[in-house]
């Protein structure tokens, strides 16, 4: 317990005080990729609007900051994949936000991850997945989006996928823990 | 996107620019403002991109918002926002409060969730699956409470109200025509009665042939809420005013829906004034923050310094790749953060 407490703090100091990873946040629309940035930004719950554009923030967490992309998804399927794709050059990691309440659109939302990950620019960045509104009754827990999202196939890519709850804050330490982990060991 | 969805796509836009202009769909079913360019489509009405916000952040269980201008919309969300529209919907959701409220800027979140979520104002029953026999009832409790705007427009020729069989008109006003129309919907007939069908198909008359009956009728269209007044001639009045009223709206909602600021921290405020009791009771969920499927670690990964610092777990790794093995995640890592993240727990 000692020993890896102080062998993770070697390996965080090690690696870079103001290292810099750039994130992408993308999903569908009302998912609760804005009300996710503030509340890792600001500890927050803020009242959002749709986003349309873009917010960019820059989140600290563990001595690494993450510059994080959060993408408006108030743009319909068929417009958003090319529309993100102006933003995967020289990303380092993919935050894919589902709404776990909204089943009926769980369908469109995995043809748009999976579209993303085809992306060449895209190859091999870790993806972590919030399966968010995990409050909402009747949500899909994190392990049926996951079934329904099969990303199995996903070869040379870690991935991960996290019940969320953003409004409560609960889900998304974890979550960036993983993704702090997985950055580190590549 | 085919030639042809392109096609569909567009004469939707054109279809939902076309209701937007509609005078009931001018202004923002919740707030009143000037010129909603968003619009919840489950629920059917147009709404400003402040209200869409507070729509959004009640679920999706209850509010499914697009954009008019920035969505492409499906059959099915198209079909649902034509057949509501913001009168009948708020004919339905506003049904019991008093006609021409508008609720102040700072309790709109605590509004829109009375309103939706709590159903404080709603009609009994689910919403109706044919939303304009709403207006039909409306016009019976119109006979009902106020004589003499019946009077007022008995002289007008009214297409809407055909002498055919108006299914006798005092009674209790609410839940006849909703009840039986929901019978008809429900035995899958098409054809309703005669009269019914003539009712329900008069709600769209071309526009302009409804000025008249707007004046005399309970207003939908955002008057002053000081002028609630059940003395028809000062509706009349109320009602002139309300086209100055809300014209002189319009600039402050442009700024208010600047979409570059997103975040309003006046949240804090107006969460604490939300009042509503959900009657959706949110159980407390069984949510477990340990739960999560992760990928299995890649077979070429080289280890690193850092690497040597993880691969006291690997048995558990291995478990990440099965739905099953959701709680073996935090485990594996607990001993490593504990120390570090146990506030966050």
């Amino acid at each position: 317990m000692g020993l890896s407490f102080s062998s993770l703090f070697n390996v965080l100091a090690n690696w870079g005080k103001e290292r810099e990873v750039r994130i992408l946040m993308v999903g569908l629309d009302s998912a609760g990729k804005t009300t996710i940035l503030y509340r890792l930004q600001i500890g927050e719950v803020v009242s959002t609007i749709p986003t349309i554009g873009f917010n960019v923030e820059t989140v600290q967490y563990k001595n690494i900051k993450f510059q994080v992309w959060d993408l408006g998804g108030a743009s319909s399927p068929q417009c958003s994949g090319p529309y993100w794709r102006c933003y995967f050059a020289n990303t380092q990691a993919i935050i894919y936000v589902i709404d776990s309440s909204d089943a009926a659109r769980l369908p469109t939302s995995r043809a748009e991850l999976l579209t993303m990950l085809a992306e060449e620019e895209l190859r091999g960045v870790p993806l972590l997945v919030f399966a968010n509104k995990q409050d909402i009754r009747g949500a899909l827990k994190s392990g049926e989006v996951s079934e329904q999202l099969g990303l199995d196939k996903e070869k040379g890519r870690q991935w991960s996928v996290r019940g969320s709850c953003a409004t409560k804050g609960e889900g998304l330490e974890e979550g960036l823990d993983w993704l702090v982990n997985v950055l580190q060991n590549k | 996107m085919s030639r042809q969805e392109k096609a569909i796509t567009e004469r939707n836009a054109k279809v939902l620019r076309e209701l937007v202009k509609r005078p009931e769909n001018k202004v923002c079913a919740d707030c009143k403002r000037n010129d909603p360019r968003w619009a919840s489509w489950n629920i059917g009405v147009f709404v400003c991109i402040r209200c869409s916000g507070i729509h959004r952040s009640m679920g999706t269980h209850i509010s499914k918002v697009k954009s008019v201008d920035l969505d492409i919309w499906t059959p099915e969300q198209m079909q649902s926002i034509q057949k509501w529209g913001n009168m009948r919907a708020n004919l339905y959701w506003e049904a019991h409060l008093k006609p021409g409220h508008i609720p102040p800027d700072h309790k709109m979140e605590s509004f829109i969730r009375s309103k939706y979520e709590s159903r404080r104002w709603a009609l009994e029953g689910p919403p109706p699956s044919d939303p304009s026999v709403l207006e039909s009832e409306r016009m019976l409790t119109q006979d009902d409470e106020a004589p003499a705007l019946s009077k007022a427009s008995a002289s007008i020729p009214a297409p809407a109200r055909p002498p055919v069989a108006l299914p006798s008109a005092p009674r209790p006003p609410s839940h006849i025509l909703l009840s039986s129309s929901l019978a008809s919907a429900a035995k899958n007939s098409p054809a309703p009665p005669s009269a019914l069908q003539q009712i329900t198909e008069s709600p769209q008359p071309p526009v302009p042939s409804k000025p008249v009956e707007d004046l005399f009728s309970l207003d939908f269209h955002s008057p002053p809420p000081s002028m609630n007044t059940s003395n028809p001639r000062k509706d009349v009045k109320s009602d002139i005013l309300s086209l100055f009223g809300s014209a002189s709206t319009a600039a402050p909602s442009l700024v208010a829906q600047q979409p570059t600021s997103p975040v309003s921290l006046a949240n804090s405020q107006g969460a604490a004034m939300w009042g509503a009791q959900p009657t959706y009771a949110v159980a407390p969920s069984p949510f477990s923050l340990q739960s999560g499927v992760t990928s299995p670690p890649l077979l070429n990964q080289t280890p690193t310094f850092g690497a040597d610092v993880w691969s006291g777990q690997p048995p558990s790794f291995a478990a990440f790749g099965e739905g099953t093995a959701a709680a073996a995640a935090p485990a594996a890592k607990g001993d490593a953060f504990s120390d570090l993240w146990g506030e966050f727990k």
